[in-house]
């Protein structure tokens, strides 16, 4: 195993100068402790929802971004990074103003919460003394497709990662990169879509050869399903990649479809989503058997682990939710998915959500 | 083999050099034997030196500062100092002019690469202007001195025009035309694709910062002209950026685009030079879809080279910081002569 790891600080984690701080007093520990790491960055908290309001002609969201990074510069970086953030976020409002609207602006517009970020988490982390590459991502990840939804360039982005890692070795320095964006062949900017700074992360571990990735978020780890609509969730400690890929196909909160595209994903690798302090969860491969979790995708709910795709497994659902009252419109498994799919009523969709998780929990 | 490089100007294409100096500079000292030392790094209001060339991390760092103050970046930045000084303390073997272009004087270019070469050092030019307007004066002052001044960067700043046009020794060019300036040709792009005037096409290229705020040395082709006067100039033919015909692509209204598309053509900003008359033109055209120029679209240009042998067309990347910044290195690995 390598001893570097792609550390993805999620947005939800970062909302003032202290977050970045403590993020960095972390990041050091790891150094310390012998891991070499590559960090890889989200915009902060509610910014690039702001952004694209903005980008859309809401210039009244100028207020709270101003607000916002212009305090986090001030302690980050004193009067000067302060009134460079007032520069940039003036910038942006008046092009929002006067600048036709396309897709290649709302992502210029928005490319600015993961370059805001940056500036930030290097300031951090050069006051914790950590010796920095300020890697721009649009330097690195080269992206093709559609604005708002991009996908990245793996040939030529691994050319790239190849330099970052090299002059990483030879400088003993960590880098440090924007999430979320990339530059498409033309030199415009292009974001990478929801959950995007994840799937820069798996790409930049898959392309640099690093088998662990920490995704830094503000919850201890994945829940066995959302929350908000059954009780008694729990934590799941540990995903295989395939169930993690499955999952992240229907909406389970901290898994991204592009972070999980089987061709980033290499049997060695090992992600952990969680916090810094929790045990989290963790992706990889050899994850123990069983159903794990339960997700779901408009009318369609998915029962999701290692060998719950079998006859015994689809026959007990189906008596669990027909002593619930839940009729089953269809139900479908294959072998090579880790996952039972099946659709019922609108109007029960939570209630057949309650009862699949009871199946879960019940083991 | 130690090149030791100052970068004068740190804008887009200065800094995306020191960027790719940082990221390429291993892959070039393996493959050539080169190791490209940035010495100093130059803005208009003062520079960050360090003699003993910055590291990858540190040419990374100063690429992240706000503009006009790399003299403020601990521990290496001096504000204000004159160009003689720098000279004296960082002593560099290549010196990289990327400064604005600017036609009526060529200032500060001119000035910058006159002194480097009088201190001993080459040149690598992005600027147009100092060769545009003083091109003789420059070659005679290398040549006397032994030294060597390149710019593929400044005509089709990411594509090899210049070397290509080099290299054609033996041919007698009869004709060179086509798309230098990218701005233009992605404006005249958005107003074909989308349907839009050039005053809102200009405002998006402003907006995607392919357009300068002021975009008239583009528009009005002083730029496209200039890049005639130095491909004229590698020819030998006496080519005077005050002698070329210029119309601006300002008079192209939608109308104008909506009847070409009408009549199955397109309009370009074309520019070009007939070796033999003498004639040089930067002028809208309008041109059948299925010439070769009527395809290039957005940030590409393309160059049709018309010899007594045969026709050469290339198609690239106009510009743009990072092709551009590419350019500035190969030439840096050529004058120093490379392994290869
Ligand atoms: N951009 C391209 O894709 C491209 C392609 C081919 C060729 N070029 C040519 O390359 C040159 C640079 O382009 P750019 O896009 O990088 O321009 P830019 O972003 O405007 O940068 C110009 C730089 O020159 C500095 N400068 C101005 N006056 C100076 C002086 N007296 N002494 C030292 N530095 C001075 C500016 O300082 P401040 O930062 O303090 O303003 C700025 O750093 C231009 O001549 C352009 O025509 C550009």
């Amino acid at each position: 195993m390598s001893s570097w790891i792609v550390v993805k600080i999620g947005g939800s984690t970062l909302s003032s100068a202290g977050s970045y701080f403590s993020h960095a007093v972390k990041i050091r520990a790891l150094i310390e402790s012998g891991v070499r790491t590559f960090i890889v960055l989200s915009a902060m908290r509610g910014v690039t929802d702001s952004l694209l309001k903005l980008a859309w002609g809401r210039l009244g969201e100028l207020e709270f971004l101003r607000e916002l990074h212009y305090s986090v510069a001030l302690e980050l970086g004193g009067a000067n990074l302060a009134s460079v953030v007032d520069g940039i976020l003036g910038g942006l409002g008046k092009l929002a103003s006067t600048a036709p609207r396309g897709p290649a602006l709302v992502d210029y517009i928005v490319s600015h919460g993961e370059r805001l970020s940056r500036i930030f988490m290097v300031k951090a982390l050069e006051a914790e003394g950590v010796k920095v590459l300020n890697v721009n991502a649009l330097d690195i990840i080269a992206v093709r497709g559609d604005y708002g939804d991009a996908y990245i360039d793996y040939r030529v982005t691994f050319m790239n990662l190849a330099k970052v890692r090299e002059l990483a070795e030879l400088e003993k320095a960590s880098p440090v990169i924007e999430g979320f964006i990339g530059r498409m062949s033309d030199g415009s900017i292009a974001t990478l879509g929801r959950g995007g700074s994840d799937y820069t992360a798996t790409a930049v571990a898959s392309l640099s050869s690093i088998d662990r990735v920490f995704m830094v978020t503000d919850v201890p780890g994945v829940f066995s399903c959302d929350p908000r609509i059954v009780s008694g969730v729990r934590l799941v400690e540990e995903l295989s990649l395939r169930e993690a890929r499955e999952a992240s196909l229907y909406n389970v909160k901290g898994l991204n479809p592009k972070a999980f595209t089987p061709e980033l994903l290499k049997e060695d690798m090992e992600i952990r989503i969680g916090t810094w302090s929790s045990k989290g969860t963790l992706v990889r491969a050899g994850a123990s058997n069983g159903a794990k979790l339960v997700g779901y995708k408009g009318p369609t709910i998915a029962l999701i682990g290692e060998g719950v795709q079998s006859v015994k497994v689809a026959v007990r659902l189906l008596e669990a939710l027909d002593a619930g009252g839940v009729p089953v419109y269809s139900l479908e498994f294959t072998v090579e998915k880790p996952s039972i799919s099946f659709k019922v009523p609108e109007n029960l969709a939570f209630k057949a959500l309650n009862i699949a998780h009871k199946v879960v929990v019940d083991g | 083999m130690d090149v030791r490089v100052l970068v004068v100007g740190f804008g887009h294409v200065g800094r995306a050099f020191a960027r790719l100096t940082a990221l390429k500079g291993s892959l070039v000292e393996r493959r050539f034997g080169v190791r490209v030392k940035i010495v100093g790094v130059v803005d208009s209001r003062g520079a960050a030196l360090k003699p003993e060339g910055f590291s990858g991390a540190e040419l990374l760092k100063v690429s992240e500062v706000p503009r006009s103050s790399v003299c403020f970046s601990e521990p290496y930045g001096v504000c204000g100092l004159s160009l003689k000084s720098l000279y004296d303390s960082v002593q560099p073997d290549v010196h990289v002019e990327v400064t604005p272009s600017n036609y009526v004087s060529g200032e500060p270019g001119l000035s910058n690469v006159m002194f480097a070469l009088s201190r001993g050092a080459n040149v690598v030019l992005a600027n147009k202007a100092p060769l545009a307007l003083k091109f003789d004066d420059i070659m005679g002052s290398a040549r006397a001195r032994g030294l060597k001044v390149k710019f593929r960067a400044t005509v089709m700043g990411g594509s090899p025009l210049i070397d290509t046009v080099l290299s054609l020794r033996s041919h007698e060019v009869k004709k060179v035309y086509g798309i230098f300036n990218a701005t233009t040709n992605y404006i005249l792009t958005l107003m074909h694709e989308s349907l839009i005037g050039l005053d809102e096409a200009l405002k998006t290229a402003q907006a995607m910062g392919v357009a300068e705020a002021d975009p008239s040395l583009d528009i009005d082709g002083w730029d496209a002209a200039a890049k005639l006067v130095i491909l004229a100039r590698l020819l030998g033919l006496k080519l005077n950026i005050s002698g070329i015909a210029r119309e601006s692509l300002s008079k192209v209204t939608l109308r104008d685009v909506v009847e070409a598309l009408k009549r199955n053509s397109v309009i370009k900003h074309v520019a070009g030079f007939d070796a033999l008359s003498g004639e040089a033109w930067v002028k809208p055209e309008t041109l059948s879809s299925d010439s070769v120029l009527s395809k290039v679209n957005g940030l590409l240009n393309a160059a049709v080279i018309e010899t007594d042998v045969c026709d050469y067309i290339l198609i690239g990347k106009g510009g743009g910081p990072v092709e551009t910044a590419h350019s500035l290195l190969d030439d840096i690995v050529s004058i120093t002569g490379g392994l290869i």
